[in-house]
C-alpha cells in the first residue's frame, strides 16, 4: 500500500483538493484534479449484459457517459435512488465515466504527508480501491483509488 | 528540439505518402508511354522522388534515401530519353516505390531496411539498356570542393552533374544554416527545402553534424544544410530565391574547369573510405562565425548519417491527419460565429419570456446546427479516387502473374464518401478487384477462342444513387456458372442435392458470399482459400453497406457495393422492448410482420422448443428481444442468473439435435429442466397475453431471423455513439445514439443478439420440406393469394396477378350505376365483389376491407378481398368439376379447408365484356388462321390455358407431354404456326422438345413460347439456349396473347407475306 502513498508523493505537490462524498457511511475522496463535473443525471438507460458495477448510461451534452454503481464496486447493496444521489464524472483515459454516490461532502485540502497507508478493509470495501486514508477533525476520509474502481468491472462481470 | 523533430517527421510521412499515392499510376503511365515518354510526367515523379530523397537525406534517414536516390538515377535517364522505360525497369521501380512506402510508414525502423536488392534490381535494370558512356559517367564519381579549396563533397555520381548541365543547369553548392537563415526568419526548414525544389533541383545534400555541438549543450549553435543543386537561375537569383546571402551559393563550374574533377577509378564505398572519412569532425564551426565556416569537408557515406537519424527516430509519431480545404473551415468559422450569436439571442429571449422571441431565435439555431452538421460532415469527406488510384497496380501485377491481360478502367474517381468508409472500404474492394482478374478474365488463349478482345476488361465506376454510393466492379470474363456454384456447394455439403435444385439463378450465385465457399476452383495464392467473399461481405454489412452479384456466362460479371455516404448517421427504425427503446438499424430489416392475438397460436409453432415463425411457406427462427437482453433479470440475484445460463446452453444442445441422433437426455434431469418448465410456461402465457406480436424480419450475413419486440416507434436518422470501455462484451449492441427526447438509447447488433442467442439457422432441409405437401408429390405449385370472403369461405388468386394489396375503408366505396368504385389516387378504381358474380356469401358488414388490385388489359381493377389469410404454395392438381363456374376455376384443398380459385378474367370479362374486345384487330384475326400446339402436363393448366385460347379464337392442339408433342407436330395435318410448352413435364420436357423443334429443318422457324408458374433467371437463360422464344407466366393470358400474337405475326412476316 506504501507504494500507492508514494505514487501520489511522486507528483510533487504538497497540498491535495479532494472531491469527498458519502458511499454509506464512509466518506471518500477523489483527486479533484480526475473530477469531470457533478450532476443528477440518475435517470439512467440500462445496458443488457453489462456488468453488475454498471448502472446505464446517460447522455452527457453528446456524449455517451457509462455510470457505474460505486456501491456494487465496493462490494455493497446497489444504489437505491433518493434525492441526495449524484453522479460523479470522473476523466479517465480519454473516456467520462460516472460514479453513482450516496450523497456529496465537501472539498477537503490534505497536505501530503499525512495521508496514511489503508488497512487491508475498511467497513468491509476491499483494500484495493484504497489509494490511503486521511485523518479529518471528526472522520476519515478515505481516499478512493479511482484507476482500480474503473478495472473492477472486469472481475465483477455476469460471465463468471 | 524533438518536437520540431517530430512534426518534421509527421510531416515528411504526409507527404511521401501522398506522392507515393500517386506514384504507382504515374509510373503505369510511363511504362504505357515506352518510348513516347511523357516528359511532363516523368518530371513530376522525378521531382516527387527527388524532393523525397532531399528531405530523407535531411532527415537522416539513409535507407530511403539511398533508395530513393536510385530510383531518380532511373527516372533521369527516363528523362533525359537516353532509356526507353521497359517493364523491367518500371518493374523495379514500382517494386522500390513498395520498399519505400514501407519504410516510410515505418520510419523509426527505416534505417534497418536493407535496400541492396533493390538497389541492384535498379542498376541491373539500367545495365542493360544504358549506353556504355552513360554507364560510365553514371559510376563515376566526383567529388566538389568550394572556392576556398575546401571538399564540400564528394563522390558525387557525374551523370548527375552532367545531365543536368545538359538541361542548361548550372551546378551551385548552398550552405545554409538551419538557425540563422531558416528558423531566425520565421521559415520552417521544409519550407526551405520547398524552396529549393521550386527554384532548381537537388543533387544532393547532407546535414554536417559539426555546428550541433554534443548532447549536453541545451541548443546546437549552427545547423549547416549542404546541398548541391543544379538550378536555371544565376547565382545571386538564386540567393535570393533561397533567402540566403550570396556568398553561401558558390557556383561550381562545368565539367571542363578546375573545380571538380574525376575522382578516378570507382571507389567502392567501404572501409577505406569511411575510415578516413569518419573521424574528422568539425574544427570550430561555432556560434562566433556559423556562416563563414565552411563545414568540414564529409564524406557523403552512409555511415556519416546516424548521429541525426538517432536523434529523430527514436521520438517520432505519426498522427493521422486530415487536410481539410480552407473553403469548409471558413464556414465552419463563419457558422460557429453564427451559433454564438443565436446562443446570445437565445439568452436574452429566455430572459425576457418572450414566446415568439424564442421561437425565432431556435428556427435560427436549428438552421445554423444542420449546416455546421453539414459542413463538419463536409470535412470528412474524401474522393474515392484514393482508394482507386491503387487498383491499376493490382491489376496490372495480378494480371502479369497469371499470365493474362487485362486493362482497368476507373470512372468516378471525385465521388466522395466518408473518411473512416474510404479507409475501410479498400480491402473489400482489393479483394473483389483481385477475384475479377483472377475468376473473371479468361486467360488470352481462352479469349481469342471465345472471340472476345484478348484484352479484358475491368471496370471499377463509382456513382450516387439515392443517397448512396454504388462502386460496380464489372469484368467482361467468364461469368459465374450457377449450376457449377451448386454443385460445389453439394460436395462441401452445405446444400442437398434437392435444395441445390430449388436454388434459382439468382441465388445460386448467391452461393458465393456462403462461409467457406471460394469461388476459385483451384486454390492459388492470388484468390483466397475458402475465406473469401464471404469475409468481403461481412466487412461491407459492418459498414452498413451491401454488395450484389449479376452475373451472364461468358459475358462478365458485376459486383455492385452499395455504400452509405457517412457512417456517423444511420437510418435506424425505433423499437420498444419492456421499459426502454432501442434502434434498430434499417439495413438489417426487411420486413416488419405483425401476427394478430388470435393468430399467434396459428402462426408461431415449435420446432424443439425454439420459436418459429410460418412465413410464406419458410420456417423462420424467432428471438425475443426481451429475453435476448435479459432485460428483467439483470438485477437477480446470482442464482437466478446461474440458472438462466444454464437454460440457454440447454436450448442450444436441443436445437443441435436432429430427430435422428437423439441423445437421452442425462442432463435434463438436473433441476434447469425444472426451471425450463417453468419457463415454457411463461412463454405460453406471453404468447397468448400479450397480443399481438411485432415481428421484425431482420437480416445479416448468413442470418435470417424475426425478432420480437414489445412495440415499433418511427424511423429516425440517428447519431451513432461509442459505448464506454465497460460495455466492450455487450456483443448484442452496436452502440449508442441520443434520441430527440434527450435520453440514450441503445442501437442493437442483430449478428450479435443471433451469436448470443446461439442461433443455428433452419438449414434451408427445413424450409424445404416445409413447402407443403405439393412439393412430395411432385406436383408443381403454384404460389396463391388466400382470402376470405364471409369468414367460411376461402378463395385463391395467384400471385402473379396481384399488382398491389390496398387496405381501404368501406365509405370510400362508392356504388355508382350498379358498379362499385373506389375514389383512389384522383381517379375511380373499378371494383369486383365476389358475392355479385359467384355463389358466395355476402361479405360481412365491416369499416374496413382489403382490395386486390389487378391489371386486366391495361385497365386497374380491384377484387374486395375482406380478410387476408394468406400466401401458400399449393398444388396445381386441381379439381377442375365441382365448384366450376364463371369466375371459379376450380378447388383445391388446403390445410382442410377446401379453397375456390378465382378467374379475375373470367369475373372481368362477366361484368366488363367491352374491356376485352378492344384486343380483336386485323392483325390478331390473321393469327387466328394457325393452330397453336399446347404442351402441358398437368390437367388444370392444360383445360384453363386450352378453354381460354379457344375462346380468343384460337385453334388449340393439346397434348400432355413432350414426346406427344412432337408425334402430334410430325404427323399433323393442321397448320400449326406455335408451340405454347409447359417445361417441367414427364418423358420429354420443354427444353427437349424446344431443342427436337429447332434442331428439325422443318420447324425451326417455329415460335416456342415457354409458360411456367416460376420463371427464374436461370430457368430463363436454359430455356433460351434451348431456342425457346419467350417465356411467359402460366396463367397471365394478357401478356401470353401479346406474346403469341407477336410471335404468330413475326412468323408471318418472316414467311413472306
Amino acid at each position: 500500500m506504501t507504494n500507492k502513498i508514494d505514487s501520489i508523493k511522486e507528483t510533487g505537490l504538497e497540498e491535495f483538493e479532494f472531491t469527498t462524498f458519502y458511499v454509506g457511511d464512509l466518506l471518500m475522496g477523489v483527486d479533484i484534479q480526475q473530477v469531470q463535473e457533478i450532476n443528477r443525471q440518475l435517470d439512467t438507460t440500462e445496458v443488457p449484459h453489462a456488468p453488475e458495477c454498471v448502472r446505464g448510461i446517460v447522455n452527457l451534452r453528446g456524449e455517451v457517459v457509462t455510470v457505474l454503481d460505486l456501491r456494487v464496486i465496493l462490494g455493497l447493496d446497489a444504489t437505491e435512488i433518493n434525492d441526495k444521489n449524484r453522479n460523479v464524472i470522473i476523466k479517465a483515459d480519454g473516456e467520462n465515466i460516472g460514479l453513482m454516490i450516496d450523497r456529496i461532502a465537501d472539498v477537503v485540502y490534505a497536505r501530503l504527508r499525512e495521508i496514511e497507508p489503508a488497512p487491508a478493509n475498511i467497513s468491509g470495501v476491499d483494500g484495493r480501491f484504497i489509494k490511503g486514508v486521511y485523518k479529518l477533525d471528526s472522520e476519515l476520509l478515505v481516499i478512493l483509488d479511482i484507476d482500480e474502481v474503473i478495472k473492477a468491472d472486469k472481475r465483477e462481470g455476469p460471465e463468471m | 528540439m524533438s518536437n520540431d523533430n517530430a512534426e518534421l517527421f509527421a510531416s515528411f510521412v504526409e507527404e511521401a505518402n501522398e506522392f507515393l499515392a500517386d506514384v504507382e499510376n504515374d509510373f503505369l503511365s510511363i511504362e504505357e508511354a515506352g518510348e513516347q515518354v511523357d516528359k511532363e510526367l516523368v518530371n513530376k515523379v522525378f521531382r516527387g522522388i527527388h524532393s523525397m530523397k532531399g528531405s530523407a537525406g535531411f532527415l537522416g534517414l539513409t535507407s530511403i534515401g539511398t533508395l530513393a536516390h536510385e530510383m531518380e538515377n532511373v527516372l533521369n535517364l527516363i528523362r533525359g530519353g537516353e532509356l526507353v522505360p521497359s517493364s523491367g525497369i518500371i518493374d523495379s521501380l514500382l517494386k522500390g516505390a513498395d520498399v519505400l512506402r514501407t519504410m516510410v510508414n515505418h520510419i523509426d525502423t527505416s534505417n534497418d531496411v536493407d535496400v541492396s536488392g533493390n538497389i541492384k534490381n535498379l542498376k541491373a535494370a539500367l545495365s542493360g539498356k544504358t549506353t556504355e558512356e552513360v554507364k560510365e559517367s553514371l559510376n563515376r564519381d566526383v567529388d566538389i570542393s568550394l572556392p576556398n579549396g575546401s571538399l564540400a563533397f564528394v563522390m558525387l555520381k557525374e551523370m548527375e552533374l552532367v545531365l543536368r548541365q545538359r538541361q542548361g543547369c548550372h551546378i551551385y553548392v548552398a550552405e545554409v544554416d538551419f538557425f540563422a537563415d531558416v528558423h531566425a526568419k520565421g521559415s520552417t526548414p521544409m519550407e526551405f527545402l520547398q524552396n529549393v525544389y521550386q527554384y532548381g533541383e537537388l543533387i544532393d545534400s547532407y546535414l554536417s553534424t559539426a555546428g550541433i555541438g554534443d548532447l549536453s549543450s541545451d541548443l546546437p549553435a549552427s545547423m549547416m544544410f549542404m546541398i548541391v543543386l543544379g538550378s536555371k537561375l544565376n547565382q545571386e537569383e538564386l540567393a535570393d530565391a533561397l533567402k540566403l546571402p550570396v556568398d553561401q551559393v558558390h557556383h561550381i563550374a562545368t565539367p571542363e574547369q578546375t573545380l571538380w574533377e574525376s575522382s578516378g577509378p570507382i571507389v567502392p564505398q567501404g572501409q577505406n573510405n569511411q575510415e578516413s572519412a569518419g573521424p574528422e569532425t568539425a574544427p570550430e564551426s561555432s556560434e562566433s562565425q556559423p556562416h563563414q565556416g565552411i563545414p568540414n569537408t564529409r564524406p557523403k557515406t552512409e555511415s556519416d548519417r546516424p548521429a541525426t537519424q538517432a536523434e529523430g527516430a527514436g521520438t517520432t509519431q505519426v498522427q493521422t491527419s486530415l487536410r481539410v480545404n480552407v473553403k469548409v473551415l471558413d464556414t465552419l468559422m463563419n457558422l460557429a460565429g453564427e451559433l454564438v450569436l443565436g446562443r446570445n439571442q437565445l439568452l436574452q429571449e429566455a430572459d425576457s419570456r418572450d414566446q415568439r422571441g424564442i421561437e425565432s431565435v431556435a428556427a435560427r439555431i436549428d438552421q445554423i446546427t444542420s449546416e455546421l452538421q453539414e459542413a463538419i460532415m463536409q470535412t470528412r469527406m474524401q474522393p474515392i479516387g484514393t482508394v482507386f488510384n491503387k487498383f491499376p497496380r493490382v491489376v496490372r501485377d495480378l494480371s502479369s502473374k497469371l499470365g493474362k491481360q487485362s486493362e482497368l478502367i476507373i470512372e468516378g474517381k471525385d465521388v466522395e464518401m466518408d473518411k473512416t468508409i474510404i479507409e475501410a472500404i479498400g480491402d473489400p474492394l482489393t479483394h473483389l478487384v483481385r477475384n475479377s482478374i483472377d475468376h473473371g478474365i479468361e486467360t488470352p488463349d481462352i479469349r481469342t477462342a471465345c472471340g472476345k478482345n484478348i484484352v479484358g476488361k475491368v471496370v471499377l465506376r463509382a456513382y450516387h444513387q439515392a443517397g448512396k454510393v454504388n462502386i460496380a466492379i464489372s469484368d467482361d470474363g467468364a461469368g459465374i456458372d450457377g449450376s457449377r456454384l451448386k454443385e460445389k456447394a453439394v460436395e462441401k455439403g452445405l446444400l442437398t442435392q434437392d435444395q441445390a435444385g430449388e436454388l434459382n439463378h439468382r441465388d445460386a450465385i448467391r452461393l458465393i458470399f456462403h462461409p467457406g465457399f471460394s469461388m476459385a476452383q483451384k486454390v492459388t495464392d492470388v484468390s483466397g482459400r475458402g475465406v473469401g467473399m464471404d469475409v468481403v461481405k461481412t466487412n461491407i454489412e459492418r459498414l452498413g453497406g451491401t454488395v450484389d452479384i449479376e452475373t451472364e456466362i461468358g459475358v462478365g460479371t458485376t459486383i455492385i457495393v452499395k455504400m452509405p455516404l457517412t457512417l456517423a448517421i444511420i437510418p435506424s427504425l425505433i423499437v420498444r422492448c419492456g421499459e426502454d427503446k432501442f434502434a434498430l438499424p434499417q439495413v438489417n430489416i426487411n420486413e416488419l410482420v405483425r401476427i394478430k392475438a388470435s393468430e399467434v397460436s396459428r402462426k408461431i409453432e415449435r420446432l424443439k422448443k425454439a420459436e418459429v415463425l410460418r412465413l410464406r411457406g419458410t420456417l423462420l427462427p424467432l428471438v425475443r428481444l426481451s429475453k435476448a437482453l435479459e432485460t428483467q433479470s439483470r438485477f437477480h440475484d446470482s442464482v437466478a442468473r446461474e440458472l438462466k445460463e444454464n437454460k440457454r446452453v440447454n436450448i442450444a444442445d436441443r436445437r443441435k439435435e436432429s430427430p435422428a441422433d437423439r441423445i437421452p437426455e442425462v442432463d435434463e434431469a438436473t433441476p434447469s429442466e425444472h426451471i425450463d418448465n417453468q419457463r415454457e410456461g411463461t412463454d405460453r402465457r406471453e404468447n397468448t397475453a400479450a397480443g399481438a406480436l411485432n415481428i421484425i424480419v431482420v437480416e445479416t450475413g448468413h442470418f435470417r431471423y424475426g425478432l420480437i419486440v414489445d412495440e415499433l416507434y418511427d424511423s429516425k436518422e440517428i447519431v451513432v455513439k461509442p459505448l464506454g470501455r465497460h460495455m466492450k462484451d455487450c456483443h448484442c449492441l452496436a452502440g449508442a445514439t441520443i434520441l430527440g427526447d434527450g435520453r440514450v438509447s441503445l442501437i442493437l447488433d442483430i449478428a450479435g443478439i443471433a451469436g448470443h442467442m446461439k442461433l443455428i439457422m433452419p438449414e434451408t432441409d427445413e424450409s424445404g420440406t416445409d413447402k407443403s405437401n405439393a412439393a412430395l408429390q411432385g406436383d408443381e405449385t403454384q404460389s396463391m393469394l388466400i382470402f376470405t370472403n364471409d369468414p367460411k369461405e376461402y378463395f385463391g388468386v395467384p400471385t402473379e396477378f396481384v399488382s398491389r394489396i390496398e387496405r381501404i375503408r368501406t365509405e370510400q366505396i362508392d356504388s355508382v350505376g350498379g358498379q362499385e368504385v373506389l375514389q383512389y389516387r384522383g381517379a375511380s378504381l373499378p371494383l369486383l365483389n365476389l358475392e355479385s358474380q359467384i355463389k358466395a356469401r355476402c361479405r360481412p358488414q365491416m369499416s374496413s376491407v382489403y382490395v386486390v388490385v389487378f391489371k386486366i388489359s391495361r385497365i386497374e381493377v380491384g377484387l374486395i378481398a375482406p380478410y387476408l389469410v394468406d400466401i401458400s404454395e399449393i398444388s396445381t392438381n386441381i379439381d377442375t368439376k365441382t365448384f366450376r363456374e364463371s369466375g371459379v376455376v376450380g378447388s383445391t384443398i388446403l390445410n382442410d379447408k377446401t379453397v375456390r380459385l378465382v378467374d379475375v378474367f373470367e369475373l372481368a370479362e362477366a361484368t366488363h365484356p367491352e374491356w376485352f374486345s378492344q384486343n380483336e384487330t386485323e392483325e390478331t384475326k390473321k393469327n387466328k388462321e394457325k393452330t397453336i400446339l399446347l404442351v402441358e402436363d398437368s390437367s388444370f393448366f392444360r383445360q384453363q390455358m386450352s378453354n381460354f385460347l379457344q375462346t380468343e379464337g384460337y385453334e388449340v392442339l393439346a397434348c400432355e407431354d413432350g414426346v406427344i408433342a412432337w408425334n402430334t407436330l410430325r404427323e399433323s395435318r393442321h397448320d400449326i404456326g406455335l408451340v405454347v410448352t409447359d417445361i417441367e413435364m414427364p418423358k420429354m420436357n420443354g427444353l427437349e422438345l424446344a431443342r427436337k423443334i429447332k434442331a428439325d429443318p422443318a420447324f425451326s422457324g417455329l415460335p416456342v413460347i415457354a409458360v411456367t408458374s416460376l420463371a427464374g433467371e436461370d430457368d430463363i437463360e436454359r430455356g433460351r439456349q434451348a431456342g425457346i422464344d419467350d417465356y411467359q407466366v402460366k396463367l397471365d393470358r394478357e401478356q401470353l396473347l401479346i406474346s403469341i400474337n407477336r410471335h404468330l405475326k413475326q412468323t408471318r412476316i418472316s414467311m413472306g407475306s
